[in-house]
């Protein structure tokens, strides 16, 4: 029996570096396994060589049936090469990327990829004509796969679902309503949300939100959380650093956070030093990709980092994915620097969670990072960004990291365990598929 | 050894830049900075070759631009460099006009794309160099010679 034809459309997808990129590709991976003939539809490499990177170690655990599709579409804006640059560009970069964005939403209302609607249309009638799609799933960003999937109903009265990772009428980070429901975006979204056989969100939160937004498809709308990937978490420790050794304490993920945050962090972590002999002897690590286009790791962050070396900081760049249980069996302690609020989760909370080792969180009490970590051993609880409350809470962590045993480790390890990404997966696409099949 | 030349006009991240310019030349470059001369300090221990032009901090990026292009030392290190980069917005308009002087360097906006590109930028060759610098007296030239007709017409209606 044939299989039915899905089209994923990722743009994200491995060997993105981008944070979405796990959850693309376990999507992907599980709907494979789910009996569906997958074909992603993504941008060419090249493209995300300009954005956050490339790392071509995301490519290992893709399922060898899933079919990518590269386009060659490219975010002008991120273009490094001055030759390809007008004149009018390099007097002035930042009116031109005004300028550029503005006209990219006149064709669809996103900024940044408004402008990709013509072509990934005329690629999804193309697929589409070599092999009738049954089923388009867009997973969002970029909202301009929504335009995609409003397209192809439309002419082709292909059903789809959608895969919302943020949440575009709601503001993640400031909380509030992004745009009207009346707003040329707002209508839009009701338009392509209305017709969605099925729709996902990553934490309740924006669940809740849209169930508010829309009532009516509250029955059609579930939570499928990031998760972690478990060949990304080492086994537990049985024990921790020497005192006389100091703790290596480690933040992982885009630092993507305002530069305020990491400058209270840094000022917490220099008063836990001056204060704590043992923070004092520690080292504080963070790793990840940061910037995009020419600011490609050279934005604040970094500057702010490099000149914190003399406290014992560093920063190390972005770290492949093969290498995360690696990075995280060197470090004894991990820091969770994350903006936003109760509608931001954080994909790295649910690794973190699941690795055992003290965690400091600089984040709002009210952060979905708290809510998933909340009763976890070995967790300072939210000191958001109070520069005493972090003095103690590296100094606390820093204890935790030399005394807890084995078992303090692994019931602090147990607390993540249910948060594996695969199982979260495959739980929401057989659900997805029976739907459809129904 | 292949030659780089990054102009920086503003004075944002230094750190950063100085670690950038640190791997630029281990990574086998010869490298030089065109700068204004109030940052020049900021290089001192940079291990790089510098040229500063005289600009002030609110000097508009098209009189940047004019001001190197008119320093000779300038002009002769683009046309002998095999990258040359933009540090920062500001310095954006001047490396694009010193690409039209040097039209085969690879020429990047932004420190980190230029090391991404390092393994890829090709030594110029000498034949490359020469046609590029007589293009450029050619044009000087013709510039020269416009400029006079010019005068000469002015002078005529008056």
């Amino acid at each position: 029996m044939t299989r039915p034809h899905l089209l994923f459309l990722a743009v994200g997808f491995p060997p993105a570096a981008k944070s979405s990129t796990y959850r693309l590709r376990e999507m992907a991976n599980q709907l494979v396994a789910a009996g569906w003939d997958v074909t992603v539809l993504t941008t060419v490499d090249e493209s995300w060589e300009r954005d956050f990177g490339v790392d071509l170690t995301l490519l290992d655990d893709v399922d060898p049936a899933v079919r990518v599709v590269k386009l060659p579409l490219f975010r002008e804006d991120l273009e490094t090469d001055v030759r390809l640059m007008s004149r009018e560009r390099a007097a002035d970069p930042r009116g031109w990327r005004r300028r550029h964005l503005a006209r990219n939403e006149d064709t669809f209302p996103e900024a940044a990829f408004g402008g990709w609607l013509p072509e990934l249309c005329a690629a999804v009638d193309r697929l589409h004509g070599e092999r009738p799609v049954d089923l388009a799933l867009a997973s969002c960003v970029p909202y301009t796969l929504l335009g995609v999937l409003q397209h192809l109903h439309a002419t082709a009265g292909v059903p789809y679902a959608v895969d919302y990772r943020d949440g575009w009428s709601v503001d993640v980070i400031g909380g509030d309503e992004a745009f009207e429901v009346d707003s040329r975006r707002g209508r839009l979204e009701r338009d392509v949300l209305g017709r969605a056989t099925w729709i996902t969100f990553v934490n309740d939160a924006i669940g809740d939100f849209y169930a508010g937004r829309f009532p009516e498809l509250a029955p059609r709308m579930h939570v499928v959380r990031n998760g972690y990937d478990r060949a990304s978490v080492p086994p537990v420790r049985p024990q921790g650093p020497l005192a006389e050794d100091g703790v290596h304490f480690g933040h992982v993920g885009v630092l993507t956070f305002p530069v305020e945050m990491l400058a209270a962090l840094l000022e917490g972590w220099r008063l836990a030093r001056s204060r704590d002999p043992l923070v004092a002897r520690s080292r504080l690590t963070f790793r990840g990709p940061t910037g995009a286009g020419p600011f490609q790791g050279a934005n604040d962050h970094v500057e702010m980092l490099r000149l914190a070396a003399g406290d014992g900081v560093e920063y190390g760049g972005p770290v492949p994915k093969a290498q995360m249980a690696d990075l995280y069996a060197g470090w004894d302690a991990l820091v969770l620097l994350v903006m936003g609020g109760r509608f931001m989760t954080s994909g790295k909370v649910y690794e973190y969670a699941a690795t055992g080792l003290p965690i400091v969180s600089a984040h709002a009490k009210d952060h979905d990072a708290a809510a998933v970590l909340e009763g976890r051993d070995l967790w300072t609880g939210p000191l958001g960004v109070d520069v005493e409350a972090l003095a103690a809470g590296f100094s606390e962590a820093a204890r935790w990291a030399v005394e807890a045993d084995r078992s303090t480790r692994e019931v602090a390890a147990g607390h993540g365990r249910g948060f594996a990404r695969d199982d979260l997966m495959r739980r929401a696409i057989t659900a997805l598929t029976a739907e459809v099949r129904s | 050894m292949r030659k780089a030349l990054v102009v920086v006009v503003g004075a944002a991240r230094p750190a950063v830049l100085v670690g950038h310019l640190a791997e630029l030349s281990a990574r086998g470059f010869d490298v030089t900075v065109v700068t204004p001369k109030r940052q020049a300090a900021r290089f001192a221990d940079a291990g790089v070759a510098l040229v500063t032009i005289k600009s002030r901090k609110a000097t508009a990026p098209e009189v940047v631009a004019r001001i190197a292009l008119s320093k000779p030392k300038v002009v002769e290190h683009a046309l002998t460099a095999d990258l040359i980069v933009a540090a920062d917005d500001r310095a954006l308009l001047t490396v694009w006009q010193l690409a039209r002087v040097n039209r085969t360097a690879v020429a990047r906006y932004g420190m980190a794309p230029a090391l991404r590109v390092l393994d890829d930028v090709p030594r110029r060759t000498s034949a490359q160099v020469r046609r590029d610098r007589l293009r450029h007296r050619v044009r000087g030239l013709r510039r020269v010679a416009v400029t006079q007709a010019r005068r000469v017409v002015r002078r005529g209606r008056t």
